[in-house]
């Protein structure tokens, strides 16, 4: 992927992430200068970037956090784990469906397409995707942090 | 060919050609939200088809594989060498896999992505997903799981 190309896409991840944070749960999330570690106990969304360029994009949040973002999603107290991995995997595809339609769009033929969220949760978490560079952003507010690595093949 | 058929013709081809001998040795459906192992590789399958496919493995079975595509070659260190080669063999598996499926359609994998840590759950799909245990030898073997929404 071309270098104007991986960062005119880390951009409309960028915005998509602000708008449907702010559908969602209503509260602004800041920008962070710098990527920051999130927790030692995570959860971690994996959503694969397939087309004409290959890569992934990964939202990684502490459980406690992710257990408020859903919650806020449901509107009450949850029922089970399943919901959090469900509310965590669908708020992740939102945002990458929205980033993928503006990528699409910019760059008419791009036919960049998404497979369906995979979630990770534990403790001491490290995720490798071999043969990538990616960026990563960081985001902030009272409800806690969210970190998004957004990586390509051949930038 | 069914996906679990093709993921055993599969295991044959490419495991062979590293000196292992795999074998079928359960077939099962998993709950949604599953315990993980010590290594998780994902990948995922969009365009004809949209999916996911986690091969779990111990460390010690996943160091033997590697150390079988480097011809015999004893790895011992999980590092990135090793996750780079462990991330083709499984890119290896779920390519030829789809060769055989032969779905008549493109179908296209998303790199692979490899997780590891402590007291991990997994969630690859919104419904159960089809587990099979392949044995590669007395001690050894990996679990591949899939999911077609």
């Amino acid at each position: 992927m071309e270098k104007e190309k991986f960062d005119i896409f880390t951009q409309y991840v960028k915005k998509a992430f602000e708008t449907v944070s702010l559908e969602l749960t209503e509260t602004e999330f800041n920008n962070a200068d710098s990527e920051f570690k999130i927790s030692d106990t995570s959860l971690i969304v994996i959503i694969g970037i397939t087309g004409k360029n290959k890569g992934r994009i990964l939202f990684e949040t502490s459980l406690i956090t992710a257990k408020k973002i859903s919650e806020i999603m449901n509107m009450e107290p949850l029922e089970n784990d399943n919901d959090l991995y469900l509310y965590m995997g669908e708020f992740a595809n939102i945002v990458s469906g929205r980033a993928t339609t503006y990528i699409n769009n910019h760059f008419r033929g791009s036919e960049i397409r998404l497979t369906p969220p995979a979630i990770f949760a534990g403790d001491n978490l490290d995720i490798t995707t071999p043969n990538i560079q990616s960026q990563g952003i960081c985001y902030y507010n009272d409800i806690g942090n969210v970190r998004i690595n957004i990586g390509f093949e051949g930038v | 060919m069914n996906m679990s058929k093709a993921f055993v013709s599969s295991c044959n081809e490419v495991m062979s050609m590293f000196n292992l001998t795999p074998k079928l040795t359960s077939e099962s459906v998993d709950k949604t939200l599953c315990s993980a192992q010590e290594v998780n590789v994902l990948l995922g399958l969009a365009n004809g088809v949209n999916g996911n496919i986690l091969i779990c493995l111990s460390k010690e079975t996943a160091l033997k594989i590697v150390s079988s595509m480097m011809g015999g070659m004893q790895v011992t260190e999980f590092d990135e060498m090793t996750k780079s080669a462990l991330g083709e063999f499984t890119n290896m598996l779920s390519g030829t896999c789809l060769r055989y499926l032969d779905s008549g359609t493109t179908i296209d994998l998303s790199p692979p992505s490899i997780a590891i840590g402590d007291n991990m759950f997994i969630m690859i799909s919104r419904v159960p997903s089809q587990r099979l245990e392949i044995s590669i030898d007395s001690e050894s073997s990996i679990n591949i799981s899939y999911c077609i929404e």
